[in-house]
C-alpha cells in the first residue's frame, strides 16, 4: 500500500511495506505526515462492508466504498475543524484512491485497476482478489 | 493487513504535561482518552492508552504512574519534570503500547 501526498507543491511517498520511512524536515512534511495519519485513520475504519444489494456488484462495492471512504474522512475532519491542505493518492495493486483537501472541500474519485473475481451469486456472493491482499493491504 | 496509526507529534511534551494521566484506560470514575476535538492532542493520548501502569526508568528517576496514582519520577510530579525526562517517557510508553500491525508517525528536527 502506497500514500502519496502532495501539499504546496512538495510530494511526498509513503511506502508501507518499508519498515522505517524517514522525511526530511520541512513545513509542508509536517502538513504531509498528519495529513498521512488522517487518511490511515480513515483506512482503518472501514469495515468489511456486508449486504451489497444485487445487480453490478463491483460498482455497487464501489459505490460502498466510496460512500463510507468520504463520511469517514468528513467525520475525522469536520470533529476537528481541522483541514490538512493535501492532494492525495492511496494506491495498492487492486485499487487506487485520489483525493482533494481545498479550504473546508473533500473530494475523492476512486478507480478499480484490477477486476476482483465474483464467487457465487445472490445474496452470499463474494468479491475476492486473487492476490493475497484483499482491495485493502 | 489494516496498519493502525500512532502520532507523536513535535508538540508531544506539552500535550503529556497536559494530559498525561489521561493514558491509563478507563475506570468506573474516569473515561479513557480526551475528546476527539482537541484534535492532534487527541491523537495523540488516545493511540497511546494503555491497560497496565506505567513504570520506566529514566536518567536514573524511576518514574511511576497508575490511574490511581498521579505520574511522578521519584516523587517529583509530572509538573514539574524536565521536558527531556517527558519526551522519554513519552517514547518509552509508545514503544510499549506498540504491536506489529502498528505504524509510529515520529516528528522531529534532527534526523
Amino acid at each position: 500500500m502506497k500514500y502519496t501526498i502532495s501539499t504546496r507543491g512538495k510530494t511526498f511517498d509513503f511506502d508501507m511495506s518499508k519498515r522505517v520511512i524517514i522525511v526530511p524536515y520541512s513545513p509542508e512534511a509536517i502538513t504531509a505526515v498528519r495529513g498521512l495519519y488522517l487518511l490511515m485513520r480513515v483506512i482503518k475504519g472501514i469495515p468489511r462492508i456486508y449486504g451489497i444489494p444485487s445487480g453490478d456488484l463491483v460498482e455497487s462495492w464501489k459505490k460502498e466504498f466510496f460512500n463510507r471512504f468520504l463520511s469517514l474522512l468528513k467525520g475525522e475532519t469536520e470533529v476537528t475543524k481541522v483541514y490538512p491542505q493535501m492532494d492525495f493518492e492511496i494506491s495498492t495493486e487492486s485499487l487506487s484512491v485520489r483525493g482533494k483537501i481545498v479550504r473546508t472541500a473533500l473530494g475523492v474519485e476512486m478507480e478499480v485497476k484490477k477486476a476482483p473475481e465474483v464467487q457465487g451469486s445472490g445474496p452470499s456472493a463474494m468479491l475476492t482478489w486473487t492476490t493475497s491482499c484483499r482491495g485493502i493491504c | 493487513m489494516k496498519l493502525n496509526p500512532i502520532i507523536l507529534p513535535f508538540e508531544r511534551v506539552g500535550f503529556f504535561y497536559a494530559f498525561g494521566q489521561f493514558v491509563f484506560a478507563s475506570t468506573e470514575e474516569r473515561p479513557s482518552g480526551i475528546p476527539k476535538a482537541l484534535g492532534i492532542a487527541a491523537a495523540m493520548i488516545n493511540g497511546l492508552v494503555t491497560m497496565g501502569e506505567l513504570r520506566q526508568r529514566v536518567k536514573g528517576m524511576t518514574c511511576t504512574g497508575s490511574p490511581s496514582i498521579p505520574i511522578n519520577c521519584d516523587e517529583v510530579p509530572l509538573n514539574s519534570l524536565t521536558p527531556d525526562v517527558i519526551e522519554e517517557i513519552v517514547m518509552g510508553l509508545a514503544s510499549e503500547i506498540a504491536k506489529p500491525e502498528d505504524v509510529v508517525i515520529i516528528e522531529g528536527q534532527s534526523c
